[in-house]
């Protein structure tokens, strides 16, 4: 076991905490209908498990997305979000009106499926820009 | 009348926030406005908002502390001898008036849970009734934020997208590109 960085205890901790955290942050995004949580409160609790990752194992390449990949995340993200209001309107609905997709489910249940792209759109966005302050953050001064 | 349990929290937060800006460690002060912060999420939790108390926990207490453990981290602490205290009358005088106003005020303030207050007689008696066969959420603040409120959702998402990319111009460009370097 190679550590770059910490301590064996840390290493142990973080291998134990990070599959749980993990776990826990997909519960909240895809509960979010029927529980407190949603795509907000589930995109902070992954940004947090590679957040540990990191401050564990250091800034070794291959442990969480990279810079870029975070951008990649928030941008898509967000266009999944803008994406859905458009869907709705390419489909002959208002903008955002996610009863307009010509899913074979009642209007709620159309609803509820595009509430979940949405939330995901809004986690992946989240996660993206906490994990790109926190790049921010430990960066070194040029 | 306040219930105990949220007095004994009150209490608690305005000790913590105290002992925060009493400190003379930086770390040791961060530590404590982490627990003011989940102090907080309890105080909603209690007040019946979970999902604000979520946020306020994932967000507030375990996100910022890390954000500000991680800026201290890359600062100098500048720990010199204590300045010394300058005269606080007047700062002492606008507060007093500041919270005698405050608590006038909150005199006028609709009792907690009250259904005739005005924040619960406008649009909310709708979203109550209808919101879960509306939207299909039976998580009304996920119904309430993502489809009725779904503008302002958005308009949230590229403020976050924005402050991100804000972010993203403080960092050197060959901190940047470092993933790509062998070495």
């Amino acid at each position: 076991m190679r550590l770059g960085f910490g301590s064996a205890i840390l290493d142990t901790g973080a291998r134990v905490l990070i599959p749980f955290i993990f776990i826990f942050g997909l519960y909240v995004l895809f509960h979010g209908h029927d529980s407190p949580g949603g795509g907000f409160q589930a995109g902070v609790i992954l940004a947090t498990a590679w957040i540990l990752l990191r401050l564990v194992r250091g800034n070794d390449p291959g442990w969480g997305p990279e810079t870029r990949g975070a951008l990649l995340m928030a941008l898509s993200g967000v266009g999944i979000y803008a994406g859905a209001g458009l869907g709705a309107l390419a489909f002959g609905g208002a903008f955002l009106d996610y009863a307009a997709f010509p899913l074979p489910l009642p209007p709620a249940g159309t609803r509820a499926a595009a509430t979940f792209v949405v939330e995901s759109g809004v986690g992946l966005a989240v996660a993206g820009v906490m994990l790109i302050i926190y790049e921010a953050l430990i960066a070194p001064e040029s | 009348m306040i219930p105990p349990l949220d007095a004994v929290l009150l209490v608690l937060l305005v000790a913590s926030a105290a002992a925060a800006l009493e400190g003379r460690d930086p770390l040791a002060s961060l530590i404590l406005f982490g627990v003011f912060s989940f102090q907080c999420a309890a105080f909603y939790a209690l007040a019946g908002a979970p999902d604000v108390s979520f946020t306020e926990a994932a967000l507030g207490a375990t996100m910022a502390t890390v954000f500000f453990v991680a800026a201290i981290h890359g600062t100098t602490p500048m720990l010199g001898p204590r300045r010394p205290a300058k005269d606080g009358r007047f700062s002492l005088a606008v507060l007093l008036a500041a919270g005698v106003a405050l608590g006038l005020a909150a005199r006028g303030l609709p009792v907690t849970g009250d259904p005739a207050a005005p924040a619960a007689a406008h649009v909310s008696p709708r979203y109550i009734e209808r919101g879960a066969a509306e939207t299909g959420a039976r998580n009304l603040v996920t119904g309430v934020v993502v489809d009725y409120r779904g503008y302002d959702t958005l308009g949230e998402a590229f403020v976050l997208l924005t402050a991100g990319l804000a972010c993203l111009l403080v960092i050197p460009a060959a901190w940047l590109g470092r993933r790509e370097d062998p070495a």
